[in-house]
Order: C-alpha cells, then structure tokens, then sequence
C-alpha cells in the first residue's frame, strides 16, 4: 500500500470519494489515521478488520478492492469508533454506504442471503421480526404459542398492521426498489460475485 | 452528568404514541406488559395504532437500503403525529431509526425521492421527538420511588445501555462517556449499581454478526460478560430487547462451554420498575429468558415503610 500518496490530496480518486461521501455522511477524508476507532472496534479486535485502511483505499480509488472484499461486513454497526473519532466520522453510516455501492456492482450475495427473512417478513407482513425467527418451532405453532403468552400478559393478540397500511408498504416496496432487490436475493437469481478473503 | 436540557423537554405526563416494536411485541412480550403497566400506574395516557409499520432499522442495517428506511419511518410519523406530539419507545433499534433516517435524509437525492415515494400515498416527511422509556423513566423516577410497593434488596446490578442509545447528541440523558443515569435509577429503587470496564462496548449483536460472523459476536459478549462478572455483579440491566436477547442467550451457550464461569439474570428497565410498583412476576414474560431469573425476582423485597417524626427541637426551629 502506497502510505505517501494518501497524504497528497492531487492523488485522491474524487469520483470514488464523492460516491461514497452521499447519505449525509462527513468528513470520511479527514482520517487521521490515529487508530482511535481501531481500538474501540469489536470487530477489529476479532477479525482482521482496519477502518484506516479501507478508508485509505477509497482515497486512492482502490474501487474494487474495497467493494469485492470482506473486510466490509465486519463492522458491527457499534459507534464506538465515532464516539472515539477525533474527526468525528461517522464510519459506520461510511460503511453501510460501502456496503450499498458494493451491493450494486453484484457482491455480497451470500451474506444478504442468510440476513434476508426480516426483509422477506417485512414484505408479507409489515413487521421484521416474527416469533418464529427466534424459536426453533414452524412458523404456526410458534406464532400460536406467542398468541397464548400474549393473552396470559392481558395484551392484545400479535402486532398487526392494517390491510390500509399494507396497500401503502406495498408502494413503497415497489418504488424503492426494495421488493425487486429482496426478490431477486431470495430466489438467489441476482449474478451476484462471490467475495474476497484476502485484504 | 444527565443532560438537563433533555430532561426539562420531556413531558412528564405525555400523552405518548407508545410505537410498536416487533421484537418487543414478538419475542419479548413481557417487556411491553410491563411498559404498558408502567404507563398505567403513572396515569399516562398513550396511544398505538395498526396502521403503524415495522421501523425499518433490520432492513437498512442488513441491505443497505436508504430508501426504505426514510419512507418507512417519514409515513410512521405522519401516522403517529395524529396522536401525539411525541414518541415513546424501549427499544434502541426503534429509537436509533429515526436517528439514522433523520442523517440519510440529509442526502438530497435521498431526501427528494423519500418525498416523491411518500407522496404517491398521499403523505410527508414529518418530524417527530421520539423519546427513550428509560428516559421517561428516570424523569418520573421520585413518583416510581414514591408509589414503589418492591425494593431491590441491595442487588449488585450491572447496566448495558446499548450502543445505539448514544446516536442522538443533543438528545437522550447521557453521552457514551460515562452514562449514569440507569446507575440512579437502580440505587433509588433499592439496589446497588456496579460499574465495569466493558460498559460502552457493544453487546456481541452487531447488526448482522450474530447471524454472518457468529464467532465474532461471541467473542465480544464473553468479554462483556467476563467485565462484568469481574465487578462481582449478581445481575445485567439493559434498556434495548436485542441486548438483552444476545446478552441472555450467549450467556448460556457461553456457559456450556465453560467460557464464562455462570450466567446471571438479564432485566430489561420496565420489567424492574414495573415489579417494583407492584407488577405480578408471573406478568412479566420471563418464561422468554434463558438464564433462569429466579436469583433477580429472590432479591426484591417488600418496601418498608418509614415513618419520620419531628423532635421537639425540629418543630421549634421550623417555627422560627
């Protein structure tokens, strides 16, 4: 890796920066690289996962690198790091848009396949999380088990959510593109490309 | 130090929409019994709704997908303002939605087809305070202490506050350095809080890791678990249903393989505050934990009752 030219802005990938820098995410260039996240992070401390060098491979536009690799799905999502961050990035909302970009040029697939049922539930129901998710039991017994707990707490029977309101979740599946994507995850049709081990 | 301006703007007597959570509502009934029993006994008054949705925080955390984050959570707030001005919620995945969508909708490419998507239905990108149930907790805590019936007899309790507690600067009680408001909480109602070194780290879930990178998450809860039976705590208190689930359950398998040397009972803060005001142990779902809490429910004790007279020299100088 090229330690210099990250210190000389001319050399910076702008098109690279600029894609990865939307959702209202700051400063991701103003890395120190002091490693402040890296010591908080959980998922550096249990995989080989270093935040100062994926953001020093999207300065230097080391595109495919990043988006094809693993190292992007460590990240547990925590905000220690941004709590820790003399610059205050925001390094895991940095991530997750990695992840979005990666996602759009066909990576990830095996990892979106095995997180893909609270999509998939919030798609036929409105909810993400069934009580089937957490109990090995089929879906029926489980959600019939729920219904009974429910009753004995003196609550009403499982969250539902009005055939109105679907009608509107049902557009906003559809116009987001969400139900299109999480289709083509489920049934594993999306040419997705397998990841890189090695960073 | 509890941020005093957050605690002046939150309205001690609602009303609230109470937003539905589906893993509160769908693995951790209990929870929600209790919030509702809570709010009962406070004579707070609360709204819920069907035409409510899911948050949408599992889906932007496990597709990435900004869109459906904003307009799920721009169209439950436009359902939810008709109710009430503010939000209530236990759960920090709820709580740390809008949060995210709030930073998303910064984007304006975002934030223009959130409105168009939203109009389609006929509704807008509205703005809503949403409030955590511990923080309403603690601002009505002398009326919990007040109408407590239980006390926690002296119970060395350990708080997890749970990453996403921490997104909102200027909002919420405390800043990820040193939170201590839950620590009040726990020694007012009769206990004893036990501070640890793990306190600000990550429960083990990682929003995906449970389920991608299983040997990670466990290695971050058996830290955290080991920190905290280092502090010599008898039990774990958590404001957020993941946590506990995570906490709870990896103890467990944590404990089989002999990782950490026992498992100790994980309390969400309305099931604590709710036994203490009287709430039957039977009502509070904790056939749902793994980790038996027979320990936790042995230590509550009933509330005596004091009774303070005046000597003669208070009443004279009172008088003065």
């Amino acid at each position: 890796m090229d330690k210099v030219s990250v210190l000389l802005t001319s050399r910076w990938n702008w098109k690279l920066l600029e894609e990865a820098k939307k959702w209202g995410i700051e400063r991701p260039e103003e890395c120190l690289s002091c490693g402040a996240c890296v010591g908080a992070c959980p998922a550096a401390r249990t995989s080989s996962y270093n935040f100062r060098k994926v953001v020093r491979d999207v300065m230097l536009g080391n595109e495919e690198k990043v988006l094809s690799s693993r190292e992007i799905w460590y990240c547990f999502y925590c905000f220690y790091c941004t709590s820790k961050c003399p610059s205050k990035v925001e390094i895991p909302y940095f991530i997750m848009r990695l992840r979005r970009m990666a996602i759009e040029r066909g990576y990830g697939g095996d990892i979106l396949r095995v997180v893909i049922s609270t999509s998939i539930n919030l798609m036929e129901r409105g909810v993400s999380v069934l009580p089937s998710d957490y109990d090995r039991m089929s879906p029926a017994s489980a959600e019939e088990s729920m219904v009974r707990l429910r009753e004995s707490l003196g609550l009403p029977p499982v969250m539902r959510v009005s055939e109105k309101a679907m009608e509107e979740l049902k557009t906003i599946f559809k116009e987001t593109g969400f139900e299109d994507e999480v289709e083509r995850i489920r049934s594993g049709k999306w040419p997705f490309k397998g990841i890189s081990e090695k960073y | 130090m509890v941020n005093e301006k957050w605690l002046e703007r939150i309205p001690a007597d609602g009303p609230f929409y109470l937003f539905q959570g589906c893993f509160i509502n769908h693995n951790y009934p209990g929870i929600e019994a209790a919030t509702r029993f809570i709010l009962d006994k406070l004579k707070v008054k609360y709204f819920v709704s069907e035409d409510q949705s899911c948050c949408g925080l599992p889906e932007f955390g496990t597709l990435a997908n900004p869109l459906i984050l904003t307009c799920l959570v721009g169209r439950n707030m436009d359902v939810m303002q008709k109710y009430a001005p503010y939000v209530l919620t236990p759960c920090n995945g709820c709580y740390s939605a809008f949060h995210t969508s709030a930073t998303l909708m910064k984007d304006p490419e975002v934030a223009t087809k959130t409105g168009e998507v939203l109009g389609k239905l006929g509704r807008k990108y509205s703005h809503m305070k949403i409030i955590h149930f511990a923080d309403f907790i603690y601002k009505r805590l002398e009326d919990i202490a007040v109408k407590s019936v239980k006390v926690l007899g002296g119970l060395k309790m350990a708080v997890h506050y749970g990453c996403h507690y921490f997104l909102f600067e200027e909002e919420g009680l405390d800043s990820r350095e040193n939170p201590s408001f839950a620590e009040e909480i726990i020694d007012r109602l009769g206990g004893e809080h036990v501070n640890y070194t793990a306190k600000d780290e990550c429960c083990g879930f990682g929003m995906i890791q449970q389920v991608v990178h299983k040997n990670m998450a466990y290695a971050i809860t058996e830290e955290k678990i080991n920190s905290i039976l280092n502090a010599g705590a008898e039990a774990i208190l958590v404001i957020c249903p993941y946590c506990l689930n995570v906490l709870d359950k990896n103890q467990k398998v944590l404990k089989d393989i002999e990782l950490i040397e026992k498992a100790i009972p994980v309390i969400h803060i309305s099931q604590l505050v709710a036994l203490v005001l009287g709430a039957s142990p039977d009502k509070m779902g904790f056939e749902k934990h793994s980790v038996d809490v027979k320990p936790f429910l042995d230590s509550i004790e009933e509330r005596k009752m004091e009774f303070k007279g005046w000597s003669a020299t208070e009443v004279a100088s009172s008088l003065k």
